[in-house]
């Protein structure tokens, strides 16, 4: 017999109980993974929404509250121009917006919808599959995503009402890898601000040159400087400023902590049952020779085992849980389906501490047990 | 002092000297002031009323609890000497005891390996020694089986296969008939008898004046004095 052979026998000896604190953590897991798997998935997706078009700096208005807010004057655009290091600088207006079916104008579907000149990288690096590209100009034109399609039901020659109730023609569709702009409305930056009833836009995407990247932070202090309703954001840091993304990231600590709190408590109850329940084996233990480390290795080595497998079972969850997010087109459209690596091994190594974490206690019982105290226990 | 009728000439395997045993910050004394003397292969039976402070002599004995005063030497050393009282146990020590143990969600096999975790032997030496154990007390036919599926003199004979995983010098038994029917009782005493030909060391605790009588030396216990034997 394996030491190990011990450690699984007790848990499967007590196969309700362990099935419990079993299942209490892999629901807290599941639910960690699942939300910072869907977090970490959009913040990828936004930034390399960015970074594919060769994007180095997001310029945002001050005032902003997230990316797809604030209201900036196109005419920053030749200024931000002329700055030493700048290549390209191109105007974006974000939206995040109801997109509703002509023929069924009850049933709305929120989607991200950016106004962008032909000009722009957006616009030059897209994969057209059917129809074609809008034209630039106040015609309410629009190409969308494929996945959105799909999950609207739309080809080119339909059309939707979006801002407002305006009437868009659908005149193609593009393929993307990239989940968010799969799932996105492209439309002429000029016809986009008159649905919107505003001159202004809500970023400038500048592509910088290379003496810009080489210098990167007096290039974002010279645009600073054009004027203080400008802020400055090299791509890689845009996820901190999305206003979702916050919340999200919130909304998904404090769930976790609850969920962690209640897997803790539930493995301790579980451990400290467990112990109280074997004081005479664990006394016995002590009797014929074992010493207090090995009975400390061994509890802790139950509390590791059922939460080692509560991960294996709380990351399956977590995929099936986002797996079933995507059947739903309001959240369906803003997450691949994929979890990271990363959040899986994060996941993992925290179940991992949870099981150390909450068999310290009990197995620091378990080793300072007086045999022959524990011998007496009824 | 009590001792063996027989006093060999060796230095005694087990030896204490005044040890007593207090509870309740020494209001009550479960040993008193016992002096005794255990040779290898000497098989001595412990008799004496419940609360005669039979089992709490044994508890001493086995270093499993610590006199309030006097001192236990093993092998002639005082076992304070011997640090680490868990692996002392490991080593020199068999444990019987009434109410058998065992740990219910392992098989009589793994039960008999438990101890042997202590003695540094590699899986399959632990199996092959549990074998050869479960073999010796009867039982290598319900090896595969767990030991809350035996009956309690099959509990019994496995507990006894444990004790003697690491080859110890000495058993120490308490009642260990004392859950047990008469036609089982009947078994263990004559396993008591093969192990004590075969050379071990036993002292056993019993109420059971047919397993009592087994042992070549009774000591009794009067309210936690040991008296000269008879």
């Amino acid at each position: 017999m394996w030491f190990t052979t011990f450690i699984f026998a007790n848990l499967w000896g007590r196969r309700t109980r362990s099935g419990l604190t079993l299942l209490g953590v892999a629901i807290a897991v599941a639910v960690i993974v699942a939300m910072f798997g869907v977090v970490k998935d959009f913040e990828n997706s936004l930034t390399a929404m960015y970074l594919e078009n060769g994007y180095d700096l997001v310029v945002m208005d001050s005032g902003s509250m997230g990316i797809d807010d604030g209201a900036l004057d196109e005419s920053f655009a030749a200024k931000i121009r002329t700055v030493a290091g700048v290549q390209e600088t191109h105007p974006v207006l974000l939206l995040y917006s109801s997109a509703k079916d002509p023929q069924t104008p009850g049933r709305q579907t929120m989607v991200s919808m950016q106004g962008i000149r032909c000009d722009s990288p957006d616009a030059r690096n897209l994969e057209i599959t059917s129809g074609r590209m809008f034209v630039d100009g106040e015609k309410p034109e629009i190409v969308i995503g494929e996945r959105l399609g799909d999950t609207l039901g739309k080809k080119p020659g339909d059309s939707l009402l979006l801002i407002e109730d305006h009437k868009f023609d659908i005149v193609g569709v593009f393929r993307s890898k990239n989940m968010i702009i799969a799932n996105s409305i492209l439309i002429p930056l000029d016809a986009m601000k008159i649905a919107n009833g505003a001159e202004e836009v809500t970023q400038f995407l500048v592509i910088l040159d290379p003496k810009g990247r080489a210098d990167m932070p007096r290039v974002q202090s010279e645009i600073r400087a054009i004027d203080d309703q400008l802020k400055v954001y090299p791509v890689r840091e845009i996820v901190d400023q999305s206003q979702e993304i916050r919340g999200v990231r919130a909304f998904s600590w404090v769930t976790s902590s609850i969920a962690l709190l209640i897997g803790s408590i539930g493995m301790l109850n579980t451990l400290m049952m467990s112990v109280f329940e074997r004081t005479r084996e664990i006394a016995t233990l002590r009797a014929i020779g074992w010493r207090r480390w090995r009975i400390a290795v061994l509890i802790l080595g139950e509390s590791t085992l059922l939460c080692a497998l509560g991960a294996g079972l709380g990351i399956l969850g977590a995929v099936l849980m986002v797996r079933g997010l995507m059947l739903f087109p309001d959240v369906g459209h803003l997450i691949s389906g994929r979890i990271s690596l990363e959040v899986i091994l994060k996941g993992f190594a925290l179940a991992l501490s949870l099981g150390l974490l909450g068999g310290l206690y009990p197995a620091w019982l378990a080793a300072r047990m007086a045999p022959v105290e524990g011998l007496r226990h009824d | 002092m009590t001792e063996s009728p027989l006093p060999p000439t060796t230095t005694p395997l087990l030896e204490t000297i005044s040890v007593s045993r207090y509870f309740a910050d020494g209001d009550v004394s479960a040993v008193k002031e016992v002096s005794l003397r255990i040779y290898a292969g000497q098989y001595i039976s412990l008799v004496g009323k419940s609360g005669s402070g039979k089992s709490t002599l044994l508890n001493l004995l086995g270093a499993l609890d610590e006199p309030s005063s006097g001192t236990i030497f093993f092998r002639g050393e005082p076992l304070a000497n011997y640090g680490d009282l868990a692996r002392f146990r490991s080593q020199e020590l068999g444990f019987i005891f009434q109410s058998f143990h065992l740990v219910s969600v392992l098989t009589a096999e793994q039960n008999v390996q438990l101890p042997m975790f202590e003695s540094g032997r590699t899986a399959p030496q632990r199996l092959a020694r549990a074998h050869e154990l479960l073999e010796l007390v009867g039982m290598s036919h319900r090896a595969k089986h767990l030991t809350s599926k035996l009956s309690g003199g099959e509990r019994q004979r496995v507990a006894i296969a444990r004790a003697l995983a690491n080859d110890p010098s000495l058993l120490l038994a308490d009642e260990p008939t004392g859950n047990l029917d008469t036609k089982t009782t009947e078994e263990i005493i004559r396993l008591f008898a093969r192990l004590h030909q075969a050379g071990k060391t036993i002292l056993m605790v019993t109420h059971d004046p047919t397993l009592a009588a087994q042992a070549e030396i009774t000591w009794t216990m009067v309210d936690g004095r040991l008296l000269i034997p008879v």
